[in-house]
């Protein structure tokens, strides 16, 4: 197997941010036994060492495609962009606004009387948040607009870190 | 990682951490944001008639090195005039809390959060 194909074609996909996530479970796990090391115990070390290289690329190539924020900046760094970049700190006014905004309502949550209404609020705001960015995203890629596909996954990684942040709170309230 | 003593300082004892009057003409208003780790980062400077920066205020959500370099510029600012601080890098910065070179990035923003305050208070004038 080529490992140095880029993940969409190694199960057969087509390269967009739209895919069957059941057709890529089931390649993926396929794959994943054909190629699994156990099956080349008895054989060369470089069909071995092979075995164990397909592996972590496969594995690394699920873990990008089932999520869709990690799929996203991918998509976009193999047209040579660098979403993420370190360098790029402008976002749009009224977005970081918003953000600041969530950031004090997670930080209150810490001190709330009776947490868990505003906690699941929270997080199905942030939900629609995600999913309206996915399909801006979906729509802007689709027809090349590749400037806003970057700003729409750019926004997603601020979304999915709230997101983190709000798990996390939940499990030290559940505690 | 281990964060530097520098670092820790500012991260327990932040300083100038606030919000001013944002729709007050001497205050310029910045704000970044660093995708690549989602951190928030909000600068205010107050600057009086003679262009010297009087007062500097932050609220940063992000980690550790974040905060330190927000908080460390809000103190190198105040006193600075406008092409002062617009001169600070994030060189300066980095060096000052001995950031590893995976927190670099936490000082652009800082850096970056410095011009767009500065320029945000030169477009009210």
């Amino acid at each position: 197997m080529d490992i140095s194909q880029d993940f969409f074609s190694c199960y057969g996909l087509v390269c967009d941010f739209s895919i069957d996530m059941e057709a890529l479970r089931q390649t993926h796990r396929s794959l994943q036994q054909q190629h699994h090391p156990d099956r080349f115990v008895s054989q060369s070390d470089s069909v071995q060492r092979h075995a164990v290289q397909v592996t972590a690329y496969l594995n690394q190539a699920y873990a990008t495609l089932s999520e869709p924020l990690l799929r996203g900046i991918y998509l976009l760094q193999l047209k040579g962009m660098d979403p993420l970049a370190p360098t790029n700190t402008q976002m749009p006014m009224d977005f970081l606004l918003q953000q600041i905004e969530l950031r004090e309502c997670l930080e209150d949550l810490h001190q709330a009387q009776d947490p868990q209404p505003k906690i699941d609020a929270m997080m199905a705001q942030l939900e629609a948040q995600a999913n309206q960015l996915e399909s801006d995203f979906a729509q802007a890629y689709a027809s090349s607009h590749l400037d806003q596909a970057e700003t729409s996954v750019r926004k997603l990684q601020f979304i999915v870190k709230l997101q983190q942040q709000l798990d996390a709170l939940e499990g030290e309230l559940l505690d | 990682m281990a964060y530097s003593e520098q670092v820790i300082d500012h991260y327990e004892n932040p300083r100038n951490v606030g919000k001013m009057d944002e729709d007050d003409a001497h205050v310029g208003t910045g704000m970044v944001g660093a995708p690549a780790c989602g951190d928030v980062m909000r600068l205010q400077i107050k600057v009086n008639d003679a262009g010297v920066i009087e007062d500097a205020k932050f609220k940063t959500y992000g980690c550790g090195s974040a905060i330190a370099s927000s908080s460390l510029v809000t103190e190198w600012m105040k006193g600075m005039t406008l092409d002062q601080a617009g001169e600070i890098r994030n060189s300066n910065i980095s060096e000052e809390l001995a950031l590893p070179p995976v927190k670099i990035h936490c000082s652009v923003l800082a850096e970056d959060a410095i011009k767009a305050a500065i320029d945000n208070y030169k477009s009210k004038q």
